[in-house]
């Protein structure tokens, strides 16, 4: 895994399916996972073809994304699955 | 905001009851948000407060509001300690609330659901634009919580998430963020996956 000396945070959000999600990650077992800075829990079922479960998202630049999403869903202009700011989703050397 | 938390709690450690590095956290996320928010936005610990409640019904203290600044009255101010206020805040004023925890584990985020549960009768409806008097949050609402630290161990952040799922049924939850994994102090990317 390439080294890297960015801090992260860890974005708490609530996921959707219409299956059941069981195990996403087995957290007995100890490998590598391709999946390292994501965490799945299983998902509960609310009602027939809906289930939902939260999961956790490491990475430097959810932090901005997390303020950013704060101001959006007070000011009703929040998406789900857009970005609610490209503020903060990069670094200046990436432009 | 990490270093005021850090140094907070090595200096609670000496307490017989360690609850100053929280204080510090909220009080540090709070001072943050209002550095950050537009300047419609204001930030304060305090109270939510309804027509709709009875009077005689305790009401539950909240680490973070955020509210409309410009149109919103305060209905009244506490001094508490280290020279932080809270503020009661009519409902309809009511942008946000936002619970803050020092650790992220199953008990904290289940303290946190259980506290933002309490604004679940502000939550149950919504009040029509027009309505003079209005009872419930309004619907551009949301809450979330905030975690400054979680401890390196898989089967920890498992247990919390599976908590936290409970928290769908809060209008407009929109989860949380945990400011940092704790080795040693710090948290680097390189050190995912969690090691159990």
């Amino acid at each position: 895994m390439q080294k890297s000396a960015e801090p992260a945070s860890g974005r708490i959000s609530l996921y959707q399916s219409k299956t059941p999600i069981a195990h996403p990650i087995d957290p007995t077992s100890g490998k590598e996972l391709i999946l390292a800075s994501l965490l799945m829990a299983d998902s509960v079922m609310i009602a027939e073809n809906l289930h939902y479960g939260s999961q956790l998202m490491w990475s430097d630049i959810v932090f901005s994304q997390f303020a950013f999403d704060l101001i959006a869903m007070m000011q009703g202009t929040y998406r789900s699955g857009f970005l609610s700011s490209f503020c903060g989703m990069g670094r200046a050397e990436d432009f | 905001m990490l270093d005021a938390f850090d140094r907070a709690r090595e200096q609670s450690r000496i307490h017989e009851v360690e609850t100053y590095h929280g204080l510090v956290a909220e009080s540090e996320f709070r001072k943050w948000l209002e550095s950050f928010l537009p300047a419609r936005y204001g930030v304060t610990a305090g109270y939510v407060i309804s027509p709709g409640i009875k009077a005689s019904e305790k009401a539950p203290h909240y680490d973070v509001i955020i509210y409309d600044k410009l149109d919103s009255p305060i209905l009244w101010i506490e001094d508490q300690a280290h020279g932080n206020e809270s503020r009661a805040i009519p409902v309809e004023y009511v942008r946000s609330v936002l619970e803050v925890k020092s650790t992220f584990s199953s008990e904290t985020v289940k303290d946190a659901a259980e506290h933002l549960g309490d604004l679940s009768p502000l939550m149950a409806g919504l009040d029509d634009p027009n309505e003079r008097y209005k009872l419930h949050l309004p619907s551009s609402f949301c809450c979330g919580m905030v975690f400054f630290n979680v401890k390196r161990s898989l089967s920890l952040c498992m247990a919390g998430l599976m908590r936290l799922t409970s928290c769908i049924q809060y209008r407009g939850f929109m989860g949380g963020i945990i400011l940092r994994a704790e080795k040693r102090g710090t948290c680097f990317r390189q050190d995912f996956p969690l090691s159990i």
